[in-house]
């Protein structure tokens, strides 16, 4: 018996591990940035727009 | 501990019948010895888990049981990657059920030079067979428990996994929990110095990758990355306590032992539980510095 080997190398041998963890975390954050930032830059736009507008 | 993020791997234990009795081993001591794993229970305990790796190994030897390679094929049908160690004794008659089942990982325990001639053959036959069919699954490795009985055959060992041609090496210090007889315990610190500098040149030298045991944590690695269920579908944190009840799996505790107040308490107290104070993964004390 023993161990995986996953985890005695620390996912470096089969399994995942380490930053490879976080990837769902990281991912929701990139979305959420990217909604923001895409949020921001629009409201960007719609201000430039009604500026020209008036 | 807080956990940012949950235990990637489930080791499960498809049974803990053996074919073998290794001095090294605890077996004798534990019950539940005849107990198979099904395929439903092993399905039942996947799919409640949500991880994405799985190890079929535990304190018995996995290719007993009749049912493992549909455990195999299940998890990786459901993208869960694979692992399991062997002794290899059973191995030729299992190839090609390794290879159908997608098993991505295995991995060869062996630790002492008196089983090689019946398992070379079959580990040798296993890896030309993936070669000539062109597959790159499963990843071969070979893993030795090092301990006092088996310190002067560390190197021959590694020698033949290199003529193996195996993916790669990893050593790891035995667990000697009884502590009954001094064969089984583990080496001093300055031969393991020692070894290890011989070791490391040795795989330079052959061209093999090696992998040292890690250095101790608290929590240790088992705890940060994995959890244990029993053939019987129990679950504990670790094999070294595989009687350290904690729920069951079959019946869907995975999640709820992951996040229960008892499980977080004793990960809080490792330090000063009376197994994990003497394990090599989380002390430096105890076991390894004998």
């Amino acid at each position: 018996m023993c161990l995986p080997i996953s985890v005695l190398t620390q996912g470096r041998i089969s399994g995942c591990h380490g930053v490879c963890n976080l990837w769902p975390y990281i991912s929701a954050i990139v979305v959420l940035c990217a909604g923001l930032v895409w949020n921001f830059v629009r409201g960007g736009f719609r201000r430039k727009e009604n500026a020209a507008a008036n | 501990m807080n956990r940012l993020y949950p235990p990637t791997t489930l080791q499960i234990e498809p049974t803990r019948r053996c074919n073998l009795n290794c001095q090294i081993c605890i077996r004798p001591n534990l019950n539940e010895l005849t107990v198979l794993l099904s395929l439903e229970d092993f399905g039942k305990v996947l799919d409640s888990s949500n991880l994405r790796h799985v190890a079929l190994h535990g304190w018995g030897e996995p290719l007993l049981n009749p049912e493992l390679f549909q455990m195999v094929k299940y998890a990786e049908s459901k993208g869960v990657s694979t692992e399991l160690t062997t002794n290899a004794t059973l191995l030729q008659r299992n190839i090609e059920k390794v290879f159908a089942s997608g098993l991505s990982t295995i991995v060869f325990g062996l630790h002492k030079r008196e089983n090689l001639p019946v398992v070379m053959p079959q580990i040798q036959e296993l890896i030309t067979r993936r070669n000539r069919k062109n597959l790159s699954k499963p990843k071969a490795y070979v893993d030795i428990v090092i301990y006092e009985a088996n310190r002067n055959q560390i190197e021959h060992l590694v020698e033949t996994a290199a003529e193996l041609s195996i993916d790669a090496v990893v050593l790891h210090r035995v667990f000697d929990i009884r502590q009954a007889d001094p064969d089984t315990r583990y080496i001093s610190v300055q031969d393991e110095k020692m070894l290890f500098k011989r070791v490391k040149n040795l795989a330079r030298r052959v061209k093999l990758k090696l992998y040292l045991p890690p250095k101790p944590s608290i929590p240790c690695r088992a705890v940060k990355y994995s959890i244990f269920v029993t053939s019987a579908g129990k679950i504990t944190p670790c094999p070294y306590l595989p009687e350290f009840y904690m729920g069951d799996a079959v019946n869907g505790d995975l999640k709820k032992v992951i996040c229960s107040e008892r499980y977080q308490s004793f990960v809080r107290n490792m330090k000063k539980h009376p197994v994990c104070s003497k394990c090599p993964l989380g002390s430096t004390g105890g076991n390894f510095y004998n």
